[in-house]
């Protein structure tokens, strides 16, 4: 089992978490909502998976680069 | 065939069907290659061998080789030839699409792509006649560059002097020039890959750095495979040294092949116009409602783009770097254009200094190839926050900037969303005699020098403070001046020639590129700069 990390594309603020632990998703699933540059910015996933853990909360500010996530392949 | 070490090779003095029996013997043994082991292992690599690179790219029947008798040859004292080994690379004229090409690529087969016994190189033969015939010139590259192997044969080590480049540098002025790399590349095959107006490399095939990992690891102890050194995630995705990412050799041949056909000849000529059968006056309905109501919502800006161009054909270059904005060719009532976009579903479309680079790289190379340039602006300025700041997002901005200034071919923008700050002046330069005069607003335009939210927290901030209840204010005064953010009261000082009805980019767009042209006919005849890669 390979594991595959979700990072944050920019700086911002985490404003929605599409998905839970455990969950499964499929490429293109909405899995958080950044907003940044007063943008809701939708991150989807690029892998079928499972959601293995959750590294950020809601209304967290989050660094580029940052760990969001990371999915079980 | 192995070479026959018994032939009788033609002398002077003997009859001219024995010469070209010959010359068709020794041309024979060039078409070997490395020979049929090495060829294998090619093969086996899921990599196609130089010749058959060449057959694929070029239209059938059109390759002209140059030089296929170059290599060591050894003669006995009898004068028979006893040994031949080709030159490591493969080079000659042919068409794409029935237009002229010059060509050339290493042979991997024969001494790993490096220099060997004979010098046989595209700086002495292909560069320069793409040079003078006037045409583009196509690389496949796929060698690691010096030996130290060569040293000890040589006997000396040779200081570097910089005689290799310059015919390559002088091409970059001339003619559109396009590289493939083909397999690990390093040292000077590296370098002469990036000399170039495009690259492309092959998903998990194609490598490209300075040096490989035995040298890396030697050097400063970094224990990295080929791949992660120099593949495309580094290469494509993270550094932007290399333009695209193919998913196989055919993959990026046509990529080369459509990336060519949007250029002219050369940088003295005008891009061919190409019948695309789309008419130009097609109203796109669904541009109507592409963007969302709400302003923080994203939308699929290559859609967009899509839309509006001819048959919805659109070439992305540097598709997976600095994604806040979007670079690429296309076709409008069949001419050429470069296309500038945002892409707001990355970062908002904000211009980093990754960004503000791909811009400024993208109009100097239009300006170059006398491509007009339409931009999709909808860009809520530079990236902001400390991130943005270590990319040196405000010096690489004002290159944008100046890079748009100085660029002298037509630019034509629909401003579809937003457009604040320095970043948003980068695509204008109004004013400047080759600033941007064709500014159209789309109903959902919204602009400034500072977006509404954060403008009025920075320039309100004492009044908001001493306010009785600091939050109520600073809404009531943001309220204030929303109501000048709607682009009528722009439309009315004339900062666009209109606000316009989406669905009529397209038309407005082919009657902008077609006024163009006699603009471009006469912008073609000047001397041009140099596109850094």
């Amino acid at each position: 089992m390979a594991e595959h990390h979700v990072n944050s594309p920019m700086t911002g603020q985490i404003i929605e978490i599409s998905v839970g632990v455990g969950q499964s998703v499929s490429e293109g699933d909405l899995l958080i909502v950044i907003e940044s540059m007063k943008m809701e910015n939708e991150i989807f996933s690029e892998v079928n998976g499972t959601i293995k853990s959750l590294n950020v909360k809601e209304d967290q500010n989050v660094s580029e680069e940052n760990l969001l996530m990371t999915i079980e392949i | 065939m192995p070479i026959d070490p018994k032939r009788e090779t033609w002398k002077p003095g003997m009859p001219w069907e024995k010469a070209l029996e010959d010359i068709e013997y020794i041309t024979g043994l060039g078409r070997e290659m490395g020979g049929a082991e090495r060829i294998e292992r090619q093969h086996k690599g899921g990599r196609y061998t130089v010749r058959e690179r060449v057959d694929k790219i070029l239209d059938s029947g059109s390759f002209v080789e140059y030089g296929p008798m170059i290599g060591a040859a050894e003669y006995d004292d009898e004068g028979n030839l006893i040994e031949f080994s080709p030159g490591a690379y493969v080079m000659g004229l042919g068409e794409i699409d029935g237009r002229p090409v010059a060509i050339g690529g290493d042979d991997f087969t024969i001494s790993g792509g490096s220099p060997h016994n004979v010098r046989k190189h595209p700086t002495d033969f292909m560069q320069p006649l793409a040079s003078q015939y006037g045409i583009p010139y196509i690389q496949l590259v796929e060698g690691v560059g010096h030996s130290a192997k060569s040293d000890e044969a040589k006997g000396h080590m040779g200081l570097p002097d910089g005689g290799l480049w310059w015919r390559g540098i002088e091409l970059l002025k001339k003619v559109p020039v396009a590289a493939g790399i083909m397999g690990s590349v390093a040292g000077a095959p590296a370098a002469f890959a990036l000399m170039s107006h495009f690259t492309v490399m092959v998903k998990e095939q194609s490598q490209i750095f300075p040096s490989g990992p035995p040298v890396v690891k030697r050097a400063i102890g970094e224990d990295l495979d080929k791949e992660e050194l120099g593949g495309y995630k580094m290469h494509v995705h993270e550094s932007g040294q290399v333009d695209n990412v193919a998913d196989s050799e055919e993959e990026a041949f046509e990529q080369i092949k459509k990336f060519i056909s949007y250029l002219p000849n050369t940088t003295n000529d005008v891009a061919p116009r190409i019948e695309t059968g789309d008419p130009p006056d097609r109203r796109p309905e669904e541009l109507l409602n592409i963007i969302p109501p709400n302003r923080k919502r994203s939308y699929d800006p290559r859609k967009l783009i899509q839309l509006v161009v001819d048959n919805g054909d659109f070439f992305e270059m540097r598709r997976h770097w600095a994604g806040a904005l979007i670079t690429g060719f296309a076709r409008l009532d069949g001419y050429s254009v470069g296309v500038i976009g945002s892409d707001p579903m990355f970062m908002a479309g904000a211009m980093d200094g990754w960004a503000a680079e791909k811009y400024a790289h993208f109009v100097d190379l239009c300006d170059a190839f006398n491509l007009p340039v339409v931009i999709f602006l909808d860009m809520p300025g530079f990236m902001l926050g400390s991130h943005s700041e270590k990319k040196a997002t405000m010096r690489r901005g004002v290159r944008a900037l100046i890079a748009s200034a100085e660029a002298e071919v037509p630019k034509i923008e629909f401003n579809v969303r937003k457009a604040y700050g320095v970043a948003a002046d980068a695509a204008h330069s109004l004013g400047h005699p080759n600033g941007l005069n064709l500014r159209f607003g789309w109903p959902a335009g919204e602009w400034g020098g500072i977006p509404i939210e954060g403008g009025v927290a920075a320039a309100y901030r004492r009044e908001i403070e001493n306010a009785p209840d600091p939050e109520a204010h600073r809404l009531m005064i943001e309220e204030r001046l929303l109501k000048l953010r709607s682009p009528f009261r722009a439309a009315h000082k004339g900062d666009v020639v209109d606000l316009i009805d989406p669905r009529e980019t397209r038309r407005l767009a082919c009657t902008f590129v077609k006024l163009a042209q006699p603009m471009l006919e006469k912008l073609a005849q000047k001397p041009k700069r140099i596109v850094r890669p």
